[in-house]
Formats: C-alpha cells, sequence, structure tokens
C-alpha cells in the first residue's frame, strides 16, 4: 500500500533511533560484570548502584548518540578499568580486617595513569574539531563512573582522589600539544 | 546507479553508522526510490511497494551496525532482496491457502487484479509486435495449446527462440525479465 512519503520517512526515522538504542546495548552490557563486582566486593550497595546505574545511563546515552560520545565512552570505560580493579585488588590484600590506607592511594595513581592514557589516545587519535570536546567530557566521565565503582571501597575520599588523578592525568597530556603547536 | 551516486551513498551511509542525523535524509532520498525500483523487477505493484517499504525500514533500523568497509549498494540490496524472496513465499502461500487476494466474491477478478491483468496483456501484446511475424504467431499458438504445424522437436525449438527473442524485446521495452 502507497503512503506518503513523509510517513514513510518518519517511521525509517523511529527505526533507526530504535537501531541505535538496540547497538547501545552491548556497551551496557560491558557495565554490569563491572557493576556486579563493586556490589560483590566493596561492601557499599548503595554507592555501587548508584554509580552503576549512572553509568549505564551515561554509557547508553553516548553510544545512542553516536560519533564522538560513542568513541569517548568507549575509551573512558578502558581508562576506567585501572581505577576500578586496582583499589578492589589492594582492598583485597591489604585492608580485609581494618582501617584501608592503600586504597586511596590506588584509586589515585590507577586514575593518573588512566587519565593520562586517555589524554595520549585523544591527542593522537582525535582531530580537533567540535566533536573533540565532546569526546573528551564523555571519556572522562565514564572513566570517572567506572572508576568510582572501585574506589568506593575507599569512601568519598577514594572517589574524589580518583576524580582529581583522572584530570591531572589527562589534562596537562591534552593542554601540551595546543601550547606547542 | 552511477559512480558518484553510489560513492555518496557510501559516505552517507557510514556517517549515518556513526550517528550522523544530517546524513539521514540524503540516504532516504536516494534508497527510497532505488528499493522501489529494485522490488518492482520481482513483484507485482502493490507487494513491491510493500516489500520496499519494509526494506527501507530495515535498511534504517539496522544501519547504526552497518560496517563502512562494506559495499553500501550491496548491502542495502541484500537487505532489500530478503524482503522481496519474504513477499514472494507470503504470496505463495496465500496462493497455497486459497486466499482470495485479487478476486471477489463470486470468483471473478476485482477491478485491480483486471487493471494487473489488462496491463500485463497489453505489455506481451507490444513485445509480440516486436517479434518477426513467424515468432509470434509461434508463440501465440504456443500459448492457445493448438496442435503444431510442425514436427513436435522441430516446434519446441522454434519456441524456445521465439521465447528468447521475446524476454529480450522485454528487456527492452520495460528493462526487465
Amino acid at each position: 500500500m502507497a503512503v506518503p512519503e513523509a510517513a514513510l520517512s518518519a517511521r525509517a526515522r523511529r527505526a533507526y533511533e530504535m537501531g541505535r538504542l538496540r547497538s547501545a546495548l552491548p556497551a551496557v552490557a560491558l557495565a554490569v560484570p563491572m557493576v556486579g563486582l563493586s556490589l560483590a566486593l566493596c561492601d557499599r550497595m548503595a554507592a555501587s548502584a548508584g554509580c552503576g546505574l549512572a553509568l549505564v545511563a551515561v554509557l547508553l546515552a553516548a553510544a545512542w548518540h553516536g560519533r564522538a560520545y560513542a568513541r569517548g565512552a568507549r575509551a573512558g570505560l578502558v581508562a576506567g578499568i585501572g581505577p576500578l580493579l586496582l583499589p578492589m585488588a589492594t582492598g583485597f590484600h591489604l585492608c580485609a580486617g581494618g582501617v584501608c590506607l592503600l586504597a586511596p592511594t590506588a584509586c589515585i595513581v590507577a586514575a593518573l595513569v588512566g587519565g593520562a592514557a586517555l589524554g595520549l589516545h585523544a591527542r593522537r587519535h582525535i582531530p580537533a574539531s567540535a566533536d573533540a570536546g565532546g569526546y573528551v567530557v564523555t571519556a572522562l566521565g565514564v572513566a570517572a563512573l567506572a572508576g568510582s565503582l572501585g574506589c568506593v571501597i575507599a569512601g568519598v575520599s577514594g572517589i574524589v582522589g580518583m576524580v582529581v588523578g583522572l584530570a591531572i592525568g589527562a589534562v596537562p597530556v591534552l593542554w601540551w600539544p595546543a601550547r606547542t603547536t | 546507479m552511477d559512480r558518484a551516486r553510489r560513492e555518496a551513498l557510501q559516505g552517507d551511509l557510514a556517517r549515518l553508522a556513526d550517528g550522523d542525523r544530517d546524513a539521514f535524509h540524503p540516504v532516504f532520498v536516494c534508497l527510497w526510490p532505488l528499493l522501489r525500483g529494485f522490488a518492482s523487477r520481482y513483484l507485482p505493484a502493490g507487494d513491491a511497494e510493500d516489500a520496499a517499504q519494509e526494506a527501507l525500514v530495515k535498511v534504517f533500523a539496522r544501519a547504526a551496525v552497518f560496517d563502512a568497509r562494506r559495499d553500501a549498494l550491496h548491502w542495502t540490496l541484500g537487505i532489500a532482496a530478503y524482503e522481496i524472496k519474504t513477499a514472494r513465499r507470503r504470496r505463495q502461500r496465500r496462493r497455497e491457502d486459497g486466499e482470495p487476494s485479487a478476486e471477489i466474491g463470486d470468483g471473478h477478478l476485482g477491478p485491480e487484479a483486471l487493471a494487473i491483468a489488462k496491463e500485463r496483456e497489453d505489455a506481451i501484446a507490444a513485445a509480440l509486435a516486436l517479434l518477426d511475424p513467424a515468432d509470434a504467431a509461434t508463440l501465440r499458438a504456443y500459448a492457445a495449446g493448438d496442435p503444431p504445424p510442425v514436427k513436435g522437436a522441430t516446434f519446441r525449438k522454434r519456441v524456445q527462440r521465439a521465447l528468447a527473442r521475446l524476454r529480450l524485446a522485454w528487456r527492452i521495452d520495460h528493462g526487465r525479465p
């Protein structure tokens, strides 16, 4: 049956947006084991669940939107693995029975490394354009949320230290070429 | 489709896969007539329109996972071919179930089916007119089931040759087999 072209275009547009949403699901699935680890090991259910929900929402939105946001979310997820796992590893060995001093340090160190890696990747692979800002902001946001799932083990100070570490790691690397060129 | 349009489609579909919504309209404008024409080669008018619409919607539904290293035209036509195959299977099933698709209650053809049949007859008559009179007479005799004026094997050979010429004339006139 013939339908007006405008109606067909609207139907195709809806199908496209739904298709994008479906294609975003694998990225969200990557966050599930991260949230599971945090819930199982960090002993702070509410904080882990909150950070996990925020991470899933940001990943879904970025992957659905596409372009620099989707690429930034993927890079942020990789950069966030260090701050996610390192504090958990230190917590296992040194903090089982008492106060944990190593975990906040692990958060900061892992975040510094993750932030620097993110900055280097962005400097090499993302051309300076209007999209570059979206890429960096999304990548840092996702890395911070993924990292907070691990750093929640060290409390608020761990999360704040990790966010500061990410920024200190990434910003100079991103800023440096702007000064030299 | 010429080379420039094909390259434009490749670029636009890759942009759409990346999430660039500005590429939606160019892809739609390029694909809709293409898919409609493609479907009408293999299906009657009403079914072709439906299959082309379904194919177009499916292309957009899967655009997010399109791999830019693949050929956009082949990818699109692959989806359309599957839709056409499904539509043909549906038609076949309708026929097998005895569903009165184009007939009205008393067994007579409906106005749409009559129009399609008339159009088809006119097209066949026009193609036959382009043939050599002997070929046209052979095909008419064959279609009517008249007894062959020559030996069976010779007549079959003549029919075969006349059909090949008819197909060629049809293809030149209508652009489809």
